[in-house]
């Protein structure tokens, strides 16, 4: 290498040294949603002005692009690593046909939304691999096959490519939703390692869930794709009527489930139609009931269109101050900034959350419950807007209600004992860090917090944070996790209370595995305790769903579990684990 | 007993290693009428004393066995270790042999109706005849993509690939055989065998495959649209297809102007985890076209004078669920007397339900116990560490307990069949 490449190379881009972050440009959705005159629609977003090495590699996310089909690497970028050749760029064939632009798009997108993750949460994330290794494996181009997915084995994300229907080769990567939903997963498996665990309906659907409402939610948050949307009900002077932009006229209209079909079109085979099923799903207190729904890919699907029916509601409300109260038409540009608005605030409320899920066997009723006290903490004025009434709403209208039932808002309920906890011990520095000061905790207060003695206890995680709302209110918690395992043969079930599954033998050996989340308070004192026991009612529930699911038949490895999943999402069901042998 | 009826049968078990091959000759006081259910393979057996080639050695023993004239041949589904046997190989192989035995009829499933693909008036029909056919074409192109798969580190992942997808190709030439050797009957659940003529007294119910309609009845998936969800399906094994046919081993650069290099020194183990889950990927794609062709198979049972005998080729619980759906049909298999098991062996085509249900089986002392046939060879299918080995062996287990068991893996280097002889 002569001087002037090396120095070429190492040249850092000079925006970092003064901002955290620089801009790059993405796909809005994928190459067949194209803006005004036929021109590509991207959208730039934010990514940490890191050191970047050829790739990109950067200190969390290695794109790697590697074709097992072909046996081919193809080359990445060697310099001018910093700079977004993309931004001009409107001929779309031109991105396509650029194995440079899908490697910058995954990376981007893959960062962005860890960045997303980490500003809703307030703590740096880390992956779930065992490695404990830093950075996330990106495979662009993995193979020809209409797949893409999240592995934790391979500590990857791996995209397939594969023949559309015109015949050009469709790619995944260039797929902003497929991008950032297998990002979703990686992320959510970094926080929450058990829930890739076998459990009920409900946990096994909600992996999926999760990833497509984060998905749905980062497409709604570009506002260039909106307002893609809203051009079929605005006038030559971009203004729209306000009758058309009530609740009832945006989900009659259709206008986002359009939008969703049009780029489900390809991409449809690479998990179904699953995304456009949800947004057409009309609420119903009865779907989940429903046999069709058991199957985890398709209940999933009602997670996601409960979150779908509160951003709807969210935006009309947002747009009533706007001038739709008053009857005045609005600009498209305005309506399209307060979708992405909507979808930004619902997107971190989804993410937080998650702090305030049980570590294992949760249900639909435990996230709202945990949304609800998340926004609770951050935003304890919720009059604007009404987010937390909104979800509430959602959540009802198909039949779920929050499992946090004495108060009236929905939010989890401070632990009832919490004035018999004793904090012997414990040290505000090593309770946001030590896992062994935490077991100590639970160890003095097993009886306070109901915490069964038999089963093998284990602290998983500590995790301090900061949150900022934009009111500017300073959230500091420490949110700590831990799992119990109790092995028990499937006879003595009926010991414990919980029902063995019909046609499970009796000399089953099996775990039931439990566990909690408590969350502290900057002054060291539990705000939450949010656990489901190894003894509690739901085992029975989840025993069974097991069992018909074949997971005491066989293992299920974590490897590909998700290649195995979208390819139920597209083919169908499962077998029948009750008629094997 | 009635003059025309058979007084007894002989089913003659052909040991055809990883494959199923399987002679009926009910004898009536004045002949025998011989029905071949199924000729293929996909693994010889291995340390038999034959020469020349095994499977026409095979025609010659049915040749003999049912003097030189078969009156049904039976083709389950379009399966290689079912069917290969009649593959013609321009005039030198087995199924030239079957083929001038002249059966009168030939039976095979709905699905292999060439009319099934024109009916207008069932778009699933369409949808379902076309997902098979693309199936089959992803299938030859899966073996293809296997090479991609160097090395020895993925030996056992190109074994297992070889054989789900070579026993899911198209086997042209056995099909065009099976079409042309003598009028076909393409059959379903309720369907008439229409071999009432041809085997007087023996009464043969069609208990499977259910047609996508009959399954749509009692299907708890995606119930309302099956029309969709098999247009979809039927889109996405043809987008497979042409992926795999676009983008094989040998096709062209992806990108033919972009630089392809060495992979950095850091990232060399990745390449291996990406081949490693192409791999699973293939499998699983593999896996799933095999289950949807094993589900298509004729279930047969022949009832003579009281006695029972089903042959349900490799049907798995889906396409029993129909069947075993109705009170009536599990009361009919109660006292089945003799059991072709099911794929094999595999954990998933003896279906509990079904099982269970045998009055029949029991201990050695059990009056007129069960007889089941096997035909299988260990160590091509599955592994025992994902307890999917086939035969599996807690069902051989029961097999063994429960029945009187004929076992093709047992049989003696110069045997080639066995016989079960039933009196009626």
């Amino acid at each position: 290498m002569n001087r002037t490449a090396r120095s070429r190379r190492e040249r850092f881009d000079p925006v970092s040294q003064d901002v955290p972050t620089r801009t790059w440009t993405v796909l809005a959705q994928d190459p067949s949603v194209l803006g005004p005159g036929k021109r590509a629609l991207t959208t730039r977003v934010a990514v940490p002005a890191e050191r970047l090495e050829a790739g990109p590699k950067g200190h969390r996310i290695h794109v790697i692009d590697f074709d097992a089909t072909r046996n081919a690497y193809y080359e990445p970028r060697q310099q001018d690593f910093y700079s977004d050749r993309y931004e001009k760029t409107g001929d779309i064939d031109k991105l396509v046909n650029d194995p440079y632009f899908h490697q910058q798009n995954v990376y981007a997108i893959a960062m962005h939304v860890l960045c997303v993750f980490q500003t809703a949460l307030g703590r740096p994330i880390s992956w779930g691999f065992n490695s404990q290794a830093p950075q996330l494996k990106i495979a662009p181009h993995a193979f020809a096959d209409a797949n893409a997915y999240y592995s934790r084995e391979s500590e990857s994300l791996s995209f397939g490519y594969f023949s559309g229907e015109s015949g050009d080769t469709v790619f995944t990567c260039l797929s902003h939703d497929i991008v950032a939903h297998e990002t979703a997963h990686a992320l959510l498996d970094g926080l929450r390692a058990s829930f890739l665990r076998p459990s009920h309906a409900d946990q096994a659907a909600f992996h999926e869930a999760f990833a497509d409402v984060v998905a749905l939610l980062s497409l709604l948050k570009s506002s260039e794709l909106v307002e893609l949307g809203l051009m079929e009900i605005s006038d030559r002077r971009n203004l729209i009527k306000s009758r058309d932009l009530t609740y009832q006229s945006l989900r009659q209209k259709n206008i986002l489930f359009k939008l969703a079909k049009q780029f489900g079109r390809e991409m449809s085979f690479v998990r179904g139609d699953a995304l456009r099923h949800s947004v057409a799903l009309d609420p119903s207190p009865t779907l989940l009931g429903q046999q069709v729904y058991q199957e985890p890919h398709r209940r999933g699907e009602i997670l996601v269109a409960v979150i779908f029916q509160a951003f709807l509601k969210v935006w009309c409300k947002r747009l009533e101050p706007r001038g739709t109260d008053r009857g005045i038409a609005l600009n498209r540009a305005v309506v399209a900034e307060e979708a992405a608005a909507a979808a930004r605030e619902l997107l971190h409320i989804a993410i937080r959350g998650l702090d305030y899920l049980p570590p294992i066997d949760l249900n639909f009723g435990d996230y709202l419950s945990a949304m609800i006290t998340a926004d609770l903490q951050l935003y304890p004025n919720d009059s604007k807007y009404l987010y937390r009434k909104t979800l509430r709403e959602a959540f009802a209208s198909f039949g779920i209600s929050p499992s946090g039932r004495r108060r009236e808002d929905g939010a989890w309920d401070p632990p009832p004992t919490a004035e018999k906890l004793r904090y012997d011990g414990l040290h505000f520095e090593t309770l946001q860090s030590d896992p062994n000061t935490l077991f100590r905790f639970i160890w003095e207060n097993r009886n306070a917090l109901g915490i069964d003695r038999d089963a093998f206890t284990r602290v998983t995680s500590v995790r301090p944070c900061v949150r900022v709302s934009t009111d500017g209110l300073v959230l500091r918690e420490t949110v700590v996790e831990y799992l119990q395992t109790l092995r028990v043969f499937a006879r003595e079930l009926d010991r414990f209370g919980i029902k063995c599954p019909e046609g499970l033998s009796g000399q089953t050996f099996l775990p039931l595995y439990g566990g909690g989340t408590l969350v502290f308070s900057e002054f060291g004192h539990v705000k939450f305790h949010i656990a489901t026991g190894v003894r509690s009612p739901r085992q029975s529930d989840r025993l069974k769903s097991l069992y018909e699911r074949g997971a005491f038949n066989r293992d299920t490895g974590v490897g590909t579990q998700f290649a195995d999943l979208h390819r139920r999402r597209m083919l169908g069901g499962a077998g029948h684990p009750e008629e094997q042998w | 007993m009635a003059s025309n009826s058979p007084k007894s049968l002989t089913v003659r078990t052909y040991d055809v290693g990883f494959g199923d091959c399987f002679l009926l000759s009910f004898q009536y006081p004045r002949r025998q009428r011989h029905v071949l259910i199924d000729f293929g393979t996909m693994r010889l057996p291995t340390g038999k004393r034959v020469t020349g080639k095994y499977m026409n050695k095979v025609a010659e023993a049915i040749k003999q066995d049912c003097g030189g004239k078969l009156d049904v041949v039976v083709a389950t589904h379009r399966h290689r270790d079912h069917i290969s046997g009649f593959e013609r190989q321009r005039g030198k192989g087995p199924g030239e042999i079957i083929r001038a035995l002249k059966p009168a009829v030939v039976i095979q499933p709905w699905t292999e109706d060439p009319q099934a693909p024109r009916d207008a008036t069932a778009p699933w029909r369409r949808g379902f005849a076309r997902t098979l056919l693309e199936m089959r074409n992803v299938a030859a192109k899966v073996v293809e993509s296997s090479r991609a798969l160097y090395g020895d580190r993925f030996r056992q992942m190109r074994a297992q690939l070889a054989v789900i997808g070579m026993d899911n190709i198209g086997n042209p030439d056995a099909v065009a055989n099976l079409m042309s050797m003598a009028p076909n009957r393409f059959v379903y659940h309720g369907s008439k065998a229409g071999l009432g003529g041809i085997l007087p007294g023996v009464k043969v119910t069609v208990l499977g495959p259910p047609t996508i309609a009959q399954t749509n009845t009692i299907k708890t998936m995606r119930s309302t649209d099956a029309d969709e969800f098999w247009h979809l399906s039927a889109r996405f094994w043809q987008r497979l297809s042409a992926t795999k046919e676009a983008h094989g081993t040998s096709a062209r650069a992806l990108f033919p102007r972009h630089p392809v290099g060495a992979l950095p020194r850091s990232a060399g183990w990745f390449k291996y985890s990406v081949m490693k889950e192409q791999g699973d990927s293939l499998l699983s794609i593999v896996r799933i076209l095999d289950k949807v062709m094993n589900n298509t198979s004729v279930i047969l049972l022949f009832e003579a004078n009281g006695k029972k005998i089903l042959f349900p080729g490799d049907a798995q619980y889906e396409n029993w669920m129909y069947a075993l759906s109705k009170p009536k049909v599990r009361k009919l298999l109660e006292d089945v007397n003799l059991y072709k098991v099911g794929h094999h062996g595999s954990l998933n085509a003896t279906p509990k339900t079904l099982w269970n249900a045998f009055a029949r089986k029991g201990g050695k002392s059990k009056q007129g116990r069960l007889q089941t046939l096997l035909s299988t060879k260990e160590g091509v299918h599955g592994s025992p560490d994902r307890k999917t080995e086939v035969p599996r062996t807690t069902l051989l287990n029961a097999l063994h307990d429960d029945s009187n068991l004929v076992n093709t893996e047992k049989f003696k280097p110069e045997v080639l069949r066995e016989e079960v002889t039933l009196k009626f």
